[in-house]
């Protein structure tokens, strides 16, 4: 009998993960991007095979072409993710001085364009400082989009997404929240872009929490320069250690 | 054999049996028909909007009445709602109750109904927490349809074929798929947990059962000699079953378990 395998396996997989909690979390997403894929991948496998049936031509051809088409585009957006995600860890994020609100902005001005009559209310509480940050604003601006992009995709006609800013502990915080409970459940490829954006507030010194219903993200940058202040120690220990 | 054909899908009502007890509408609602086809009720609870619509749309087509949930709590209400479903298909990464805890939480009130586990997890583990929570088979993603088609009408066919709904013994009835217990036409109300160790008694009429047995079967927990669960519960359920006045069918096992038995038979 070998029932005892899975518990000790579970075991180390623990003591892992207490050891690099970071480095534990990145692969978990890794592994939950891949198995994502699963999802678009079985509706096209499926699409495939109703497409070459021997009797194809009684079915609906163009159907399954379209669901083809859409689920190819679908796992193209997930390789991208999980390629962002990757990035994240291989290449070291800038730590330059911006303005947080001023990036908010115009993704703000987008969001509210691309749900148009939907009927949900994008409200940002605009500090009365400056909201400067050090991070990388590429990261940033990515995270913001998705983060943004995913409060409107759950929400339903009538909500509200409200937006603010806190300075607290040497850090900003923006919180991006519907309180409505039970809003649209959120797919596996939406769950992949908040573990990118995740992932892309972490990589540069940032704090990041999410919680998935009701929709409420929250995530921080340093107001100053981390690396300046902590001299040589580095916050990051992926990119200091083997990835084997 | 304890286990009888008294099916109310299967029995007329003017066959004399204790069946003829139950209601017209008791005895039909586990028959939807459309278009005169009897149809086969399926709920499918996944997560992923387009995988569960595109799986909906399929089996439709194949003539199988589909209801559609996307989350675990949902799951778990519809089917505290005593939903006549002929099959469960069920992925585990499900949110806000995530698909083994749904496992644990149904499988003592729906002993009997299959449940297909899907799963994007290819890691041995997962499939062996699911079945060993009470799954009867599993799918990794990504499948094929055709897959999935075969194993849904073994599933189907495995259940019509080898647990009856109906289970017998002396004077006392079990029908599973309408959860409901009568001994010499009285109707015996149990709990979920009592229902469950009711079964497994049924299933194992005339031999002893260990109460290891009833806490893996009943629970779901490995066997546990300090805990006194299953003496507490099975003293409920007999207190149900055997009346003052009425012929004894619980017997108790000195050290093993118990046994449900007709002395008369």
């Amino acid at each position: 009998m070998n029932c005892e395998m899975p518990m000790r396996s579970a075991a180390s997989v623990a003591a892992a993960e207490a050891a690099h909690p970071e480095r534990a979390r990145f692969y978990a997403d890794l592994v939950n991007g891949l198995h994502a894929m699963a999802q678009p991948l079985t509706i096209l496998r499926s699409a495939m095979e109703m497409l070459t049936l021997p009797n194809g031509g009684m079915i609906d051809q163009r159907r399954y072409l379209e669901m083809s088409s859409r689920q190819v585009a679908r796992t193209c957006g997930m390789f991208a993710s999980l390629q962002d995600l990757v990035e994240t860890q291989l290449i070291e994020a800038q730590r330059v001085r911006f303005d947080l609100w001023d990036l908010l902005m115009p993704l703000i001005e987008n969001q509210r364009r691309m749900l148009g009559d939907t009927r949900i209310e994008i409200i940002a509480a605009r500090p009365e400082s400056r909201v400067a940050v050090w991070g990388d604003a590429g990261r940033t601006e990515q995270a913001l989009a998705a983060v943004l992009k995913l409060a409107g995709a759950v929400s339903i006609s009538g909500d509200v997404i409200e937006l603010r800013a806190v300075k607290a502990d040497g850090y900003m915080e923006l919180t991006c929240e519907n309180a409505r409970r039970h809003g649209k459940p959120m797919d596996s490829s939406e769950r992949l872009s908040l573990a990118v954006a995740e992932a892309n507030i972490l990589s540069q010194n940032g704090r990041y929490d999410a919680v998935e219903d009701p929709f409420r993200v929250s995530l921080a940058l340093p107001v100053e320069n981390l690396d300046r202040v902590i001299g040589e120690v580095r916050l990051s220990p992926m990119r200091s250690q083997p990835m084997n | 054999m304890h286990d009888v054909i008294c099916s109310p899908l299967s029995v007329p009502a003017e066959s004399g049996t204790h069946s003829a007890t139950l209601s017209a509408s008791e005895k039909s609602r586990r028959t939807i028909t459309r278009g005169g086809t009897a149809e086969r009720r399926i709920l499918i609870v996944e997560d992923d909007i387009a995988l569960a619509d595109f799986l909906s749309a399929e089996l439709e087509s194949q003539q199988f009445a589909v209801e559609l949930l996307h989350d675990g709590e949902e799951a778990l209400r519809a089917l505290g709602e005593n939903q006549p479903y002929d099959l469960l298909i069920l992925d585990l990464n499900l949110p806000r109750l995530d698909g083994i805890s749904l496992i644990r939480k149904m499988r003592p009130e729906h002993p009997r109904l299959p449940l297909l586990v899907l799963t994007a997890r290819s890691q041995v583990e997962d499939k062996v927490t699911a079945f060993q929570s009470g799954a009867d088979d599993c799918l990794t993603k990504p499948f094929s349809l055709a897959e999935l088609l075969a194993r849904i009408q073994a599933l189907l066919r495995r259940n019509s074929g080898l647990v009856p709904n109906c289970s017998q013994i002396g004077d006392l009835t079990l029908l599973r798929d309408e959860r409901r217990v009568e001994r010499n036409g009285r109707r015996i109300e149990l709990t979920p947990r009592e229902f469950a160790i009711l079964e497994v008694m049924m299933r194992n009429a005339g031999h002893p059962v260990s109460r290891a047995t009833l806490l893996r079967e009943v629970w779901n927990m490995p066997a546990e000699p300090s805990t006194n669960i299953v003496d507490v519960y099975m003293k409920y359920v007999r207190d149900k079953v055997d009346r003052p006045g009425e012929r004894r069918l619980t017997h108790t096992i000195r050290g093993f378990g118990y046994e449900l038995r007709d002395a008369d038979a």
